[in-house]
């Protein structure tokens, strides 16, 4: 039988070799019909993400910890609220543009944030804060949630046409895929005395997938070389290494790693600015 | 264009190239997994709630339990959960006459796995789970681990019952009834907090159990604590060194303790202790204990009487003295100064001659009053786990300077009406010690609890070597005054021993067989008295002399020393008295009025006597049996009798 972790790799490989493919069909279709190229930067912020965390029974996936207040830990969701802000993250793109309406576009993006896995706990609060409270700060006693704390780092390729080409002010609206690479994970502030409980906690919440294909699409407005756009990039592919277990209807035993993360969602708002274009009548050589 | 492809690519490999990199999944959880199932394996429950950072280290000194599952022991996953219980209360109540309590309570709430582990409101009745292994489960218990110390009541555990743990505890077990087994309705539930997750028994049900008010096919809550359910568990072993007891358990029917049991038969009391509980209380006697060589006998009504191994007096303790039977000098005290207080658990000591008042203003507070000759005076009040910071600077440099980052466990500070007396506890390389203080900034004692044999000086141990053939040590105490250090020894066999550092015996206390009693002393005892039947016998060694004592069917006790002086002797058996003296009470009285005789030197009239109870009568005849006096105030002539001896055994 194939071990989770050896299906992840294969579906790795798959995913390098899906983007590679990629690469090469868009740039055959600039070679045939490039007009415009334009390289710029843009910033970009997500008012709204969301990671769908799996769900269980009650004692499918449960942390027994044998100390002397027998807490058991059980994980229910993560919460996203730590992330509703409007950060600005990074991006750089190459766009060419064909006969001013139809558009493709490669971009490179950066961006991290945090959410609090919540989880179950045994122990009664006032019980656990009377013994962890040495710096009188409840807020990371770890009691029944761990801060994650992400980065990500991506690849988004999409295409679009655009309305009203005669006018200064032309909407426009787009959809591709986007790569996704988990660039890090790790645990945000913890409680320093209950760092082998959380790192055994962290360690099974180590399980998004390290490259994940996203769905992206959206809608934006341009005012000559710059652009206003807002879209979505949803989860194309299982995004934790133990899901293909999971979905495929294996029955998993306690023992069993399981996957935590569902799907993932996220809402974003862009603002890109061309810093050069080239007018690019010839065709192009490879 | 085939730059940008390039660029494209090597930022592919570039982001590829830094992902994420995992942690090994699941290396470490198996170690603090209390899950287990039909492959068996071992589940190891640390002291460390407080902190966990140790395990990183494998700090393996914080383990406090560890279950070892054989294959095949169970029939499908399992969670244990583990828990303690302790009770000051509860070991309080069983150190009058039961057992001292040498460790906390385990017992294990075992959850089937396909059961879930869910939350449970505050009303479901979910009982206690009975599991018969396959095959017996090794239990560790490390019995020292997980003392936190939190509270007083904690403080006091330790203090007062664990650290006096040493090698005459055994491990018994107390049951734990399966559903209706004691009867429908009579069952034990699991207890559950705010979270609805399992935290043990009610704690009230297992203190019923330990303490036997509740047991199988009687009325619950019987009122009289007994040992009815325990039973002692055959086969454990105790590692001194890692302080760890191991045994096999079969089922979770039961919970264990380490204990000392002391309680004695009724039986095998002294007949001098019966006369004098018969003669100087009013209620009757419940049941009797011996620890530490003192006779501790409990009395129906709580009053708790305390005698040395040589039957003689010490004081007895009234507990929950009513507020009706506190002399009103007290009353009108606390009301003019504690007049909001609630007074509850009020202690009497009784000695010879005066009585000592302990009220309770708190959990931490409580003054004391003494009762002389029909007055009662304010003493002084204590506190217990007063502030260290707040003892005279002498006294904190005195300890920053001796014991330089020592742990300080408690301190007891007793104010009195002249000087505050100061009790510190702490452990300093891993030794308990307690230091008084009176009236200076350096100890006027230091005791050091639980030595080893290897903490003794060289004069003691070559005295031990050469007295004693196998030296099989439970308790080395050392106290250090401020002219003098001696050691408390206490052997397997019950031997007491003082000695101090220079190896010159200062007291010995040491059970004999009957074949140990030198033929003179059995002589002297053939020709003065008519009891033949030996039951019990002692060497003592104390103020330079040796003495046998015996104790014989017939209800005579006597001391004697090896001139074949009768130091002391009482009884029951008119036989035992000389003829003369029986004539006498033949002629006078009616013979069935005879209760019991006391003999031993009188100072007052400077010469030995013979004290003859009769019923309301007390006749004082001289060695010869000529009648000295006869009173029928004889109540009070025991306890002065008592308090008599007591002086004459200084003097000697």
């Amino acid at each position: 039988m194939i071990s989770a972790y050896v299906k992840h790799k294969i579906f790795q490989n798959m995913i390098k070799k899906l983007s590679f493919i990629g690469l090469i069909i868009a740039f055959t279709f600039l070679y045939a019909n490039a007009q415009f190229l334009h390289y710029g930067v843009k910033v970009f912020t997500s008012p709204y993400l969301e990671m769908e965390f799996y769900q269980y029974d009650n004692n499918e996936y449960v942390f027994y910890f044998a100390n002397e207040q027998n807490e058991t830990i059980r994980f229910d969701g993560l919460d996203t609220s730590l992330i509703r802000s409007f950060k600005p993250y990074p991006a750089v793109y190459v766009r060419y543009d064909f006969n001013e309406r139809w558009f493709l576009q490669t971009e490179a993006y950066y961006f991290w944030f945090r959410n609090e896995a919540s989880y179950e706990n045994s122990v009664d609060f006032s019980e656990y804060t009377n013994t962890f409270n040495s710096q009188n700060n409840q807020e990371i006693l770890n009691y029944n949630s761990m801060q994650l704390k992400w980065r990500f780092s991506g690849l988004r390729f999409f295409g679009g046409y655009v309305f009203m080409k005669t006018k200064s002010l032309r909407p426009y609206i787009f959809t591709g895929f986007s790569f996704m690479f988990l660039m890090s994970l790790k645990p945000g502030d913890t409680y320093f005395e209950r760092e082998y409980r959380n790192f055994i906690i962290f360690n099974h919440l180590a399980t998004f997938a390290r490259v994940t294909l996203h769905n992206t699409s959206g809608i934006g407005i341009q005012y000559q070389g710059i652009r206003l756009s807002t879209y979505t990039l949803r989860s194309a592919l299982p995004i934790d290494i133990y899901a293909a277990d999971y979905q495929n209807g294996i029955k998993l035993t306690i023992d069993d790693p399981h996957p935590n993360y569902k799907y993932m969602f996220g809402q974003f708002i862009s603002l890109s600015v061309n810093l050069y274009s080239k007018h690019t009548t010839k065709p192009l050589k490879f | 264009m085939k730059n940008s492809i390039l660029y494209i690519f090597i930022t592919l490999m570039i982001f590829l190239s830094g992902c994420y990199r995992y942690p090994e999944i699941d290396w470490d959880y198996e170690l603090y997994n209390r899950l287990i199932g039909p492959d068996g394996g071992t589940i190891t429950f640390y002291a460390n709630y407080t902190d966990d950072t140790n395990m990183f280290f494998a700090d393996t000194t914080k383990i406090m339990l560890t279950l070892d599952v054989p294959q095949g022991a169970l029939d499908s996953m399992m969670i244990f959960n583990f828990y303690q219980y302790q009770s000051y209360e509860n070991a309080e109540e069983m150190s009058k006459g039961l057992s001292k309590i040498g460790s906390k309570f385990i017992y294990f709430v075992p959850i089937y796995a396909s059961d879930g582990y869910h939350e449970h409101d505050e009303a479901d009745l979910t009982y206690h789970l009975s599991v018969e292994f396959n095959q017996p489960i090794t239990v560790t218990y490390f019995y020292t681990m997980d003392y936190s110390l939190d509270n007083l009541d904690e403080k006091k555990l330790q203090f007062e019952f664990y650290n006096w743990f040493n090698r005459h505890y055994k491990l018994y077990r107390i049951k734990i009834p399966r559903i209706d087994e004691w009867g429908e309705n009579r069952n034990i539930f699991v207890q559950w907090n705010q979270q609805g997750y399992p935290i043990g028994y009610n704690d009230l049900d297992l203190n019923d159990i330990i303490l036997g008010k509740w047991y199988p096919f009687t009325e619950d809550y019987q009122g009289v604590s007994s040992l009815v359910n325990w039973e002692p568990v055959k086969n454990f072993t105790i590692d001194e060194v890692n302080k760890s007891v191991s045994f096999d358990i079969e089922n979770t029917d039961y919970m264990y303790v380490l204990a000392h049991i002391i309680q004695i038969s009724n039986n095998i009391i002294p007949f001098r202790i019966s006369e004098y509980i018969a003669n100087n209380f009013t209620s009757n006697l419940l049941r009797a204990a011996l620890i530490d060589g003192t006779f501790q006998i409990i009395l129906e009504d709580g009053t708790v009487v305390y005698f040395d191994k040589s039957s003689d007096f010490l004081y007895a303790e009234k507990y929950n003295v009513p507020y009706s039977q506190i002399p009103q000098e007290i009353i009108i005290y606390l009301n003019s100064n504690y007049p909001s207080s609630f007074y509850q658990g009020n202690i009497k000591t009784i000695y010879s001659d005066i009585s000592i008042y302990r009220i309770n203003l708190s959990d931490s507070k409580c003054l004391f009053f003494y009762e002389y000759g029909g007055t009662v005076n304010y003493f002084g009040s204590m506190v217990y786990d007063y502030d260290f910071n707040s003892l005279p600077q002498g006294i904190i440099d005195y300890i920053n300077s001796n014991f330089p980052n020592a742990i300080i466990n408690t301190v007891t500070n007793f104010d009195a009406l002249e000087n505050p007396e100061i009790n510190i506890y702490l452990t300093y390389q891993s030794k308990n010690i307690k230091l008084f203080f009176y009236n200076q900034t350096t100890p006027n004692s230091t005791v050091y609890y639980g030595l080893k044999l290897e903490d003794i000086s060289d004069a003691v141990l070559n005295y031990l070597n050469s007295e004693f053939n196998n030296i099989d040590i439970v308790k080395i105490t050392q106290t250090i005054c401020t002219d003098s250090s001696y050691y408390y020894i206490n052997l397997i066999d019950d031997t007491d021993i003082e000695i101090d550092t220079s190896g010159n015996l200062l007291s010995l206390y040491r059970y004999i067989s009957i074949q140990e009693i030198p033929a003179e002393i059995i002589n002297g005892i053939d020709e003065k008295f008519e009891s033949c039947n030996l039951v019990t016998a002692y060497y003592i060694y104390r103020e330079n002399s040796e003495i046998y004592a015996m104790e014989f069917a017939e209800g005579l006790y006597v001391e004697m020393d090896i001139n074949k002086t009768v130091i002391y002797a009482g009884g029951s058996n008119i036989q035992d008295l000389p003829e003369t003296i029986r004539s006498y009470i033949r002629a006078n009285y009616d013979i069935t009025t005879f209760n019991n005789f006391d003999y031993y030197y009188n100072y007052e009239h400077s010469q030995y006597l013979y004290f003859v109870y009769l019923d309301n009568l007390l006749l004082i005849f001289d060695e010869n049996g000529n009648l000295i006096t006869k009173t029928k105030d004889f109540e009070v002539k025991t306890h002065s009798k008592a308090w008599e001896k007591s002086n004459k055994k200084h003097q000697l």
